[in-house]
């Protein structure tokens, strides 16, 4: 009935609206330009860029990755310009294109966020915050702020009141329950989550009995991951009415339909970026064609349509 | 679209194997035909190779740009020369002729060559696998009409890579061995300690590529005879592209502390004074 015409890829993400579902993740497409030479960003759903904050982060030494069974660890240590040089060096660049420009950003503390949103809520072109609370607290001895449903409310409900832009939170995998994490987040004035950020993990060089990577422990990430992330955007799904962005290990259109049907209704394509650099544009192309051969005519159909019986 | 800065050319093709040659136990040369890749290279700049189509290995190996290959005058191609050192290099050297590649490339920043003033010698040293990218440096070298002085180092005679090349183009390399088999017993960087000893005064840049320790000693050496070294650098990569921060090296800053920059974006090659070992 209409297959002939182009079935519709857009989405809204509760305020945030995407020409597709198709997002390169933080911290793996830079901040957008280090990949233009590949391709028209202006064609995928958004960008959302490298953990951003009030300072310019030097991050830790290296060696800061190190390659795993169908993954990688990292330990970059939010390495970043500073969000007064992004607003003044890349936005003005990144305008030029139509796509959805998401700043991630951290902090050590509550304040750190607060200044973050505030300064990033002035600034020009800007579609969306993604808040990764995957960050140690150094006014909580270190906690992670998304490890504690409590700490989780707060931060994000001071980030809420100080801006009028759409709000992501990026939840971690490292914690008992993540339900009781995004249901905080949700509380506290989220309009989406995303899920899920790296999973903690270390490896050991036995002929030289040292550490791969300097920091010693790092974040996992890429298709080993993947399996974990579907089984955590689904579960999350059931419990909360915000939408949710899947992240971890996505490398395929099929991988894509899978988090859709799972009740994701956005995806991130992280690692994949690294060893397919052209992917992202490829699975926008991708995904249409899985549609239009289905005869789907929105992609919102997919999501939450896996079969249960 | 009109903006200068974005319009760096790199391509992301799938590129079929031409050749794969073995030069020696465990050291390959793999030809690539690629007009667009090899037209936008220049020396010192690598491609990353994404050798297994499933995810082991995942991430895609680095590999500089060991020479152009031509026809007619026009770029058609590249080669590189590579070592095995692990799964990633293993796999590579089964490649056969027809079997397929993704390569992206060119990456990185080469050795700077704009500022070479007539008069002044450029001195390439290259040691072991080092000698990869070098190759490639003497022959636009020789483009600009200067005259490099070649150093060339390895463990063995066997192990001594790409001497047929260099003087296939007209150098003499000066050769060392550190078992003595080939040239003088020891390092590269002795010899080149002795050449800067007797040509006191001279004008020259250093061009090194090589393990690390013997890049440092290239570092002194370049500084106590006053000169500039260009060094390339190896760090583990993911994209390649600048995008991940994952393959920094210490850098000193202009006035103090230092600073991490990307060894694919900043480099692979920096200015041996500014490296922090
Ligand atoms: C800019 C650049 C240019 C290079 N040019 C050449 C070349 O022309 N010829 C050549 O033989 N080798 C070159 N190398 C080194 C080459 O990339 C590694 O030897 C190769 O990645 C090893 O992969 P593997 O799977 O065989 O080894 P493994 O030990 O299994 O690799 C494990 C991991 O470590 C990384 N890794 C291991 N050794 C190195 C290294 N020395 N440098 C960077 N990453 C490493 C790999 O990418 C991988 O992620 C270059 C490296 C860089 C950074
Ligand atoms: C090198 C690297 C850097 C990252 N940096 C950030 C970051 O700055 N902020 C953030 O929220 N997530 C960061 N992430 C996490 C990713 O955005 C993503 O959540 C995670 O890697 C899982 O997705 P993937 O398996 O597709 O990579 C980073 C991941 C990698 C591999
Ligand atoms: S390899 Fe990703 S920044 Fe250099």
């Amino acid at each position: 009935m209409v297959a002939s015409s182009s079935p519709s890829l857009s989405v809204e993400l509760n305020g945030l609206k995407l020409k597709n579902p198709i997002i390169a993740a933080s911290g793996t497409f830079g901040y957008g330009l280090e990949y233009a030479p590949l391709g028209d960003l202006g064609k995928l759903g958004g960008i959302v860029t490298k953990g951003l904050s009030m300072w310019e982060e030097k991050g830790n030494p290296p060696p800061r990755i190190c390659e795993t069974p169908a993954g990688m660890l990292n330990s970059i240590g939010l390495d970043n310009i500073g969000i007064e040089n992004f607003i003044t060096e890349k936005l003005p660049q990144l305008i030029r294109y139509d796509t959805a420009f998401i700043v991630n950003i951290w902090g050590r503390e509550t304040d750190d966020y607060i200044k973050a949103a505030e300064r990033l809520d002035e600034a020009k072109g800007i579609a969306a915050l993604e808040v990764n609370i995957s960050c140690p607290n150094i006014k909580k001895g270190g906690i992670t702020f998304g490890t504690d449903p409590s700490v989780t409310f707060k931060l994000v409900q001071a980030v809420r009141k100080r801006t009028a832009l759409p709000l992501l939170v990026k939840l971690t995998p490292n914690v008992t329950d993540i339900i009781l994490i995004a249901r905080s987040a949700e509380d506290a004035g989220a309009n989406a989550l995303s899920l899920i950020n790296t999973l903690l993990g270390m490896e050991i060089d036995v002929s030289t009995r040292r550490p791969s990577l300097a920091n010693i422990t790092g974040g996992l990430s890429g298709p080993a991951i993947r399996p974990v992330a579907l089984q955590m955007v689904y579960q999350t799904a059931k419990k909360v009415n915000i939408p949710l962005v899947g992240v971890g290990g996505i490398s395929s259109v099929a991988d894509v339909i899978k988090f859709m049907l799972a009740g994701a209704s956005a995806v991130q394509i992280g690692t994949a970026n690294f060893f397919d650099p052209t992917i992202c544009w490829r699975l926008v192309d991708e995904l249409e064609e899985y549609l239009r051969n289905d005869n789907i005519s929105d992609v919102n159909q997919l999501v939450g349509a896996m079969r249960e019986e | 679209m009109g903006f200068q800065l974005l319009e760096k050319k790199i391509y992301h093709l799938s590129l079929s194997v031409q050749k794969q040659k073995s030069v020696a136990p465990g050291y390959w040369v793999l030809s690539l035909q690629s007009p667009q890749i090899s037209s936008a290279a220049a020396p010192g700049q690598f491609v990353l190779l994404k050798i297994d189509k499933n995810f082991d290995p995942l991430l895609p190996r680095a590999m500089s740009i060991h020479s152009i290959i031509r026809a007619d005058n026009y770029r058609i191609g590249f080669t590189i020369l590579y070592k095995v050192v692990g799964k990633g290099t293993r796999l590579l050297s089964e490649k056969r002729s027809g079997e397929s590649l993704a390569v992206l490339g060119p990456l990185g920043t080469g050795f700077k060559l704009s500022h070479i003033a007539s008069g002044y010698e450029p001195i390439i040293v290259g040691g072991g696998i080092g000698i990869a990218p070098l190759l490639f440096l003497a022959q636009e070298l020789m483009e600009r009409s200067y005259t490099p002085t070649v150093f060339l180092g390895a463990n063995s005679q066997e192990e001594l890579l790409a001497l047929d090349e260099f003087e296939s183009l007209g150098f003499t390399p000066k050769v060392s061995t550190e078992d003595g088999s080939k040239g003088v017993k020891g390092m590269v960087t002795d010899l080149l300690g002795s050449y800067l000893e007797d040509s006191k005064g001279l004008q020259a840049e250093i061009f090194a590529c090589g393990p690390a320790p013997m890049l440092e000693k290239a570092a002194s050496l370049a500084k106590s005879y006053k000169l500039n070294s260009q060094l390339s650098l190896e760090q583990r990569m993911a994209c390649g592209l600048g995008a991940c921060l994952g393959c920094v090296v210490k850098i000193k800053n202009k006035n103090s502390g230092h600073s991490y920059q990307r060894v694919c974006t900043e480099g692979p090659v920096f200015n041996g004074e500014d490296i922090i070992w």
